[in-house]
This record gives C-alpha cells, structure tokens and sequence, in this order.
C-alpha cells in the first residue's frame, strides 16, 4: 500500500510538478548585494517566514531571497535605478500578484482565488500582506482595523447596538470570511463546510446545524442571510428587519401566489396580527430554525 | 564583500529571544441609567481587574520549537479570548484558539406577547431569552511546512451552556418557562496536502458529534399568555417538564485540487460529501387545565415521548478554470452544483389523564438541487483600465413539505431560474487613484420565495484616492434593489478620510445608510388587504484622532454614533477617550474613559446609558 502511494506521489510529482527549479540565474545578484542600500528593509525581511528561503535549497532561491519575489537584482544594483527591478507597491496588481502566484498559486487557500471578489477588483495580495516586515500579529482587532480599511460601510455596521463581537476584538472579520475567496455562493458559504478554510455559520452556531425532522425550508435554500444580517441589526437577534413580524410576514403574507413564489410557505392563520402575543412570532415558534419534534417549529 | 556583509548582518539579527507587552488595569461603570440587562445584551462589560490584553513571542532555536507566540484579549471579561501559535520552521506549525462569550440577551421588544402591555410585570420579560457561555476552541496542527507532503491534524469544539427562558407552547397558550442550555459540537479531522509547483491537492476526512440536551421547566401556576377563556375555562399550567436529548454524529470528506498546468490556465476543483444524522428522544410532561384541541376537551395531565431520527447526506462540487489566451485577456468559468436530501421520522406517543393516544407516526422529507455556472471574461483595455463581463445562471430545484392549507400531495416542487448578466471596472489613472466598480442585473424566471432575488438589480461602486502622503480618502457607494417577487431596496454610501500629521492623525468616516421593504399583505382575520411598509434610515460616524503630545504621551479621541429613524427608531452612542502617558522605559499608564448609550423612543424601557473607566498600566 505504502509503496502504491509513494509510486503514485511520484507519478503525480513528474507529471503535474515537473517545473524545474529556478536554475537560470542570469543577471540575478544575491541578497547581499541588495543589503548594501537597502539595509534596515532586509534585517526586518530575514525574520519573516520568507526569510526562510535565504537557506532554503529545495525552493532554488538559496542566498537570492530577495530576487525571489523582486526577480533579478544586478542591472538594477548596478545603474541603481527603480525601473530595473519589480516594486510591488508601484506595480499594477496584476503584476504584482504573479510575482507573489508564482509560488503561492497552488496551494490550499487559492481552490476559490480566481472567483473571488478581491480577484475579479485586482486587490494585490500586498495590499493585506506585509512581506517586508513580521505583522504585529494576527490578532483579532489587528485583522479587523485592516479589512475596514477597504470595508468601511461593513465594519460601520458593526457600530449598531446588536452585532457580533468584533469592536469588542473577540471576533476577526476572517472568522467567517476568506479573504482569499470562495467559489461558493453566499447560501452555501454560510451553511456550508466545516473546515477552517472555508468557515460558515454553524461553525460556532452549532445547535443550528441539524439535520432537523422538520427544516425550516430558507435555512437551507436561501442560507442565514435571508433572515439575519450578521454585521450588526436594530434587532437583537440581529434580524434583517428591526422586528420579527416584519421578516416573517414578508414570505407568509397570506397573499395569492400569482407568479410570485411561495414555496411551502405556510400562512399566519388566523392569528390576530393587531395583538401583540402575534406581533412577535418566535415567541411561540421558539425553534423556527427546525425542530426535531414540531412541524411548526413551536417545540 | 557582499557575503562579508550578509555574515555580518545575520551575527547581528536580533530577532531570538522573549518580547511581549500586557496591559492591565481596572475598570469601573458609573453612571448607570436605563435597563441593565439592555446593557448586557449589548455592551457586557463589567467592572473589576482585567488582563486587557497579552501578546508576547518567544523565537528560540530550540529542537522543538523556534517561534512561539501568545496573544489574548479581555481576561476578565464576559468576552474573552486567547490564541497560541507555535511553530518549528522546517517541522510543523500549530494553531490553537480559545474563545470564551457571555451571551446575555433579554430584551423584551424581541419576543414578548405581553409588549403592549406597559406597566406590567410580563412585559419586562423576553419570552426567549438567554444567560449563557459560550465557549470555541479549535486547535490545527500542519506537519511539514513548505514540504511538498503535508500532514495535517485539527480538532474543534464548541459548547453553550446556561440558562434562559423560552416558550412552552401547549395546543392553545403559550407559557414562558426556565430553559436550561445544554449542547456541544465537536469535531475531528485530518488530512494530507500535496503541493507540487503545477498542482495542489489537499486530502481531507472528518469527523463530528453533537448533542442538544436542552430542557425547558416550570415550577409555578401559570397563566400563560392567553387572557381571555377558552370554551368557558382559564388555561393555565401547573407543572411541566420538557426534555429534548439530540444526540448525532457527522463525517464529512473534502478534496481540494488546483493545477496549473501551462501558463496560460489555472484550474481549480472542489468536492465535500457529508452524511450528518440527528437522533432524538423527547419527553413533555405538563399538569394543569390544557385544552386538547382536537378532541375539544379539557385535560388535567398531558405527557408526550417521542423518538426520530434525521438523515441529510450532501455533496456539493466546483469547478473553476481561469484562462489567459491573450496577455490582456482573462476568462473565469466556473460551475458549483450541490445536491442534499433531508429526511426525518418522528414517533409520538401522547397521554392524557393517563389515557394514551394512538401513536402518530409522522415522516418529513426536504430535497434541493442547486447549480450555478457563471462566465466572466476580464480585458485590460489599458495598463491602468480594465473592463469585465459576465454572464451568471442560477438553476435548481426543491422538494419540500407542502403548505398545510394548500392541497394535493404531502409535498411540493419549486425550481429556481435565473440570468444575471454581469459587468464592472478597474481604473487607475493614477498610481493614487484607483476607480472600480461592479453590477449585476438579474432576471429570473422562478425562485423559491417571495424574498428571493428575482427581477433585481444591485451595483458597487469605490474610489480611493491618496491626495498626499497626509491624506487618504475612500468612498463607497453599494445598492441592492429588488423588484420582484418582492419590492425592496438596501443602499449604502461611505465615505472615509484619513489624514496623517505630525502632531495629530485623524480617521473620519461617515455611512449612509437605508433599508426599505414595501409588500401588501392580506389580514387573516379582517380578511382584507393591507401594506406594511418597513424602514431604517441611519447615519454612522466613526472618529478616531490620535494627538502625540509632549514626552511621547498619546491622547485618542473619537469613538461612533449611530442613529436611524424609521420603523424602529434608535440612537447608540460609543464615545471614547484614552490617554497613554510612557512612566519608565518599558512601561506606560493607561487611563480611559467610554461610554455606551442607547436610546429607543419605541421602547423606552430598552434604554440605557453607562460610563466606564478603566485606569491600567501597559508593560513592554
């Protein structure tokens, strides 16, 4: 069996990976060279996880670290000239990203790279990653103050009375979200998967998950977002609209179907909706997410 | 010379060793007004000594270990947090995270029939509320880093315990009773990455158990919420019992696959299979005067047991190419179907004054296929414009439990179709200036519900622009409009400006923000039409001025507000002030100064103001 799968490794390593180390070294320096004028850049980059590639012999950049992702250094170290080598900061990120793509194209976080959204706007993966120096951590609040930077409009929301707990640095925007992108559509994403690369609601609302006798139909269909606005709400449930009834009655409204789409949808009864017992409609349908005992989700 | 040089620089690295900093200090509320548990719902912060936050690295060239780092947040508090990464370079690389949440929520406007009732004792009183912790830790360990084999481990749990109040809903009343919070998820999993420079493939097999030993109890006569007699007689409720006991299990297996195989296409492929099962066993015992609906008679005592199970295996796969057939061209295909079927079974046995009901026997089943295949193609007109198009096609299907009024069959068939067309922009015209922008137009011939994205239309539109190495600013403007099946509308707009001086930094930022959703809907009980009409309109402000004073002290001013107007009106106001004065080489004091208001003018009662003053000292 061992020796099926050590065939099999190399088989898939000849065919598939069969990209011959980076051995045409014309007009490359070392990293020495770049040391010379750029000093202070290069001690704080030996630290970092790149860094490693100074001794690194398997990945072929062994003492040319910093040509690595720059490409070759010489004519740039000799006329000392900016137009002779690569800045990431100054390229466009298209540019930018294959320098960092040429290493990092293929590995377990970019499966939904190239249909993610920071893909399709051209955000450069220098514009979240500090390659130069190590981070001040990956720490909650640091991984927050970076996203909002972009994401304003998200993170103001979170400034309403009921959110989930990323002001307080307990919850990091990437806890729910990939940066690196996902393939999958928001209601799939939010139920979906349970592994840390692609995490989804009931990653932490497990009680949620189910499988349930009785499936409240949207849960499944349309994902969390078709009731509930995760960023911060009015509600304290964090709804998507400031009261229950609000929400419910806009998919169970009694009204006629004509084209309009009801599917399963069950309507109010005779519930008096002018009483307030009416108006807050979890407060008997307390399993509204699904019930294993109650097809109306009372118990 | 230049290896001279590099020897010289690596002797100097100073990069082994412990570095770290804490912050410590004590906070105290004052000035409480309003309802405190509107304060623990929201804000739950409380007084007393905090570890406010850690962060230390130890980089060592230990045989085990060369770096390992600490960091937390909020020890002491209701909201806490702590994760440890540790690695040796060329050996493993570990992560584990502990969270530890106090979720309080009790907010009567949530869910209280009695809510027009004001004055009274019930209307304090969420009907479904919560006192709980909630508590996440999950611990990930890769063997091999940078290897082209890559082993790796992970194991998570999460856990709510606690208690609440929730509904206990006998045929004709409802009764808030004490719940007692019970459940846990675990899960195990482990895998092999294999990376080549072509092709990536990761491997991956888990496993996951969880129960749900919820239980709701009550003590007390109670009247329940319904008021007024029933067939002559006051329901009310003596003692009562339920008891849920969900227990199951789940294995899941994924394979991850991307693969380059010339320079001109990328390829990306996905496919996950789970097989989750619930199994439960119920018990409800309850004594007092229960109407039994069906038979329109009046009983003392009422048990229910029940056993079920729930099956929903699932897969769900993708498919994605990019390829780059001229150097200014770039196509996206990618194709994500998923496929679940959920079926459940329920026996239930019912009692009433010691006579039992023949059994009912009730079985449900769910079913949806869902596909998407979605084109885009990306052309860079220029170095610093680039234009896209695309095309999206949502289909699928759904068989659920038909409407209980409606007729025919137990189930019923939905399908869902939908074209979007696609379409968006880069420009740089500057390398300090960049425009982007994206829309989507959808129209569809069916979808599931009447909140579906049907005829809608929604565009993102952004601006950054860097004035000066000073100034920054960012706008943003995003709206979702949807026609039909169902009238809404959801628009933001952003703006945010960030100025860097030498004295002073500032970071304003202003969003704009509205909700609209307009639907007639038909009054079942005056049998005629009527609009509901919901609205949120808010405007929220963040500030945030850091001003650099004398002897490297710092004083932060700032904070956010919040207020909107419309179908809920509120205000919540977050200001802050915090001053950092350095009082030896490693050590500076802290003092700072919050507060958290809250106003509702629908609910006042829901309304609170608290100060909070912390005082610490920042060691590093």
């Amino acid at each position: 069996m061992r020796v099926s799968l050590a065939i099999i490794a190399c088989w898939l390593g000849l065919v598939f990976g069969a990209q011959p180390p980076h051995t045409d070294k014309q007009g490359y320096a070392n990293t020495g060279a770049c040391l010379v004028c750029h000093e202070e850049m290069g001690k704080a980059f030996l630290k970092t996880r790149h860094g490693s590639l100074e001794n690194n012999v398997s990945r072929g950049w062994k003492g040319q670290s910093c040509e690595s992702c720059h490409g070759p250094g010489a004519k740039h170290g000799e006329a000392a000239e900016a137009k002779f080598i690569l800045n990431h900061a100054k390229a466009t990120p298209r540019v930018a990203d294959s320098s960092c793509l040429s290493c990092h194209r293929n590995q377990a976080t970019h499966v939904g790279r190239v249909s993610g959204s920071h893909a399709r706007m051209q955000v450069a993966c220098v514009s979240c990653h500090s390659v130069h120096h190590e981070g001040p951590g990956k720490s909650a609040a640091v991984i927050n103050a970076l996203c909002s930077n972009c994401h304003a409009s998200a993170w103001a929301a979170f400034q309403r009375s009921h959110a989930h707990a990323l002001p307080q640095g307990v919850m990091s925007c990437v806890d729910c979200h990939n940066p690196h992108g996902t393939s999958r559509s928001s209601a799939l994403r939010s139920t979906a998967r349970t592994t840390n690369a692609e995490p989804g609601c009931f990653n932490c609302h497990a009680d949620k998950r189910g499988p349930f006798a009785f499936e409240h139909a949207p849960v499944r269909l349309e994902g969390c977002a078709a009731c509930h606005e995760p960023h911060g709400s009015a509600n304290p449930r964090m709804l998507n609209r400031a009261e229950v009834l609000n929400l419910c009655l806009e998919c169970h409204a009694n009204a006629p179907g004509g084209r309009a789409a009801t599917l399963g949808t069950v309507a109010t009864g005779f519930h008096d909706l002018r009483l307030p017992a009416y108006r807050n409609c979890t407060s008997c349908h307390a399993k509204i997410h699904g019930s294993h005992i109650n097809r109306d989700f009372l118990r | 010379m230049n290896a001279l040089l590099w020897l010289t620089l690596w002797a100097q690295e100073p990069a082994k060793g412990f570095t770290g900093s804490s912050e410590i200090g004590y906070r105290a509320l004052a000035g409480q007004r309003g309802s405190f548990n509107t304060y623990r719902s929201v804000v739950n912060l409380g007084e007393g000594p905090r570890l406010l936050q850690f962060e230390s690295r130890y980089r060592a060239p230990l045989r085990w270990l060369d770096d390992l780092r600490i960091t937390g947040a909020n020890w002491g508090d209701p909201l806490n947090s702590v994760q440890v990464r540790a690695e040796r370079s060329t050996a493993y690389r570990s992560h584990f995270q502990y969270r530890n949440l106090a979720y309080f929520n009790a907010l009567p406007s949530f869910a209280s029939p009695q809510l027009g009732k004001l004055g009274t004792e019930a209307y304090t009183t969420n009907q479904n509320s919560y006192d709980t912790r909630q508590r996440f830790w999950n611990f990930d360990l890769e063997l091999l880093p940078g290897h082209r084999l890559q082993p790796f481990f992970g194991a998570a749990q999460n856990t709510s315990r606690g208690l609440g109040v929730s509904p206990l809903v006998l045929d004709e009343n409802s009764y808030p009773a004490a719940s007692r919070v019970d459940s846990g998820y675990t899960v195990f999993r482990g895998g092999l990455r294999y990376e080549l420079d072509k092709l990536h493939l990761t491997l991956e097999q888990g496993g996951a158990t969880f129960s749900d030993g919820t239980s709701l109890f009550n003590t007390v006569s109670n009247t329940g919420n319904r008021e007024a007699p029933l067939l002559g007689r006051s329901l009310s409720l003596q003692s009562a019992n339920r008891l849920y006991d969900v227990t199951g299990d789940h294995l899941y297996s994924s394979v991850d696959l991307t693969y380059s195989p010339v320079s001109w296409l990328d390829m990306s492929a996905e496919y996950y299979y789970s097989r989750p099962r619930s199994d439960v066993r119920f018990n409800e015992s309850a004594r007092g005067t229960i109407l039994w609906l069906d038979s329109l008679r009046f009983v003392n005592g009422q048990q229910a047991l029940a056993t079920g199970y729930a099956n929903q295996p699932r897969s769900a796969g993708g498919l994605t190419f990019e390829v780059r057939p001229f150097s200014r061209l770039r196509i996206v295909e990618a194709w994500q179907s998923e496929r679940t079927h959920n079926s459940g079974a329920l026996s239930l046995v019912t009692t009433l004054d010691a006579r039992a009901l023949p059994p009912l026997n009730l079985e449900d089943r769910m079913v949806w296929r869902q596909n998407e295949q979605r084109v885009q193609a990306f052309y860079d007109v220029t170095n610093r414009f680039t234009l896209y198009g695309g095309h999206r096609y949502l289909w699928g299907e759904a068989e659920v439990r038909r409407a209980t009024i409606a007729p025919g069959g137990p189930t019923e068939t939905g399908a869902l179709h939908r074209h979007s067309a696609l379409g968006g922009f880069v420009f740089r015209p500057t390398a300090k200036l960049t425009l982007n922008g994206d829309a989507e137009v959808g129209r569809g011939r069916q979808v599931y519900f009447r909140t579906s994205l049907q005829d809608f239309e929604q565009m993102r539109l952004r601006a950054r622009y860097q004035l000066s190495q000073a100034w920054h600013l960012n706008a943003r403007f995003a709206r979702l409009k949807n026609h039909f099946p169902f009238a809404s509308q959801n628009q933001q707009a952003n703006v945010t400006l960030q100025w860097t001086g030498k004295a002073v930094s500032v970071m304003a930022d202003y969003t704009r923000s509205s909700i609209r959703s307009d639907f007639t809907l038909l009054d079942p009980v005056l049998y005629r039409f009527s609009r509901s009409l919901y609205q949120d309109n808010a405007h929220t402000g963040t500030l945030a001025t850091d001003w650099r004073l004398p002897r490297k002290a710092t004083l932060t001013l700032g904070g956010s507000l919040f207020r909107s107007s419309g179908t809920r009106p509120s205000r919540f106001y977050q200001p802050l002030a915090r001053l950092r004065i350095p009082v030896a080489t490693h050590a500076s004091f802290l003092a700072e100064w919050r507060q958290a208001s809250l106003g509702q003018s629908l609910y006042p009662a829901e309304s609170f103001g608290m100060h909070q003053f912390t005082l610490g000292l920042r060691i590093f």
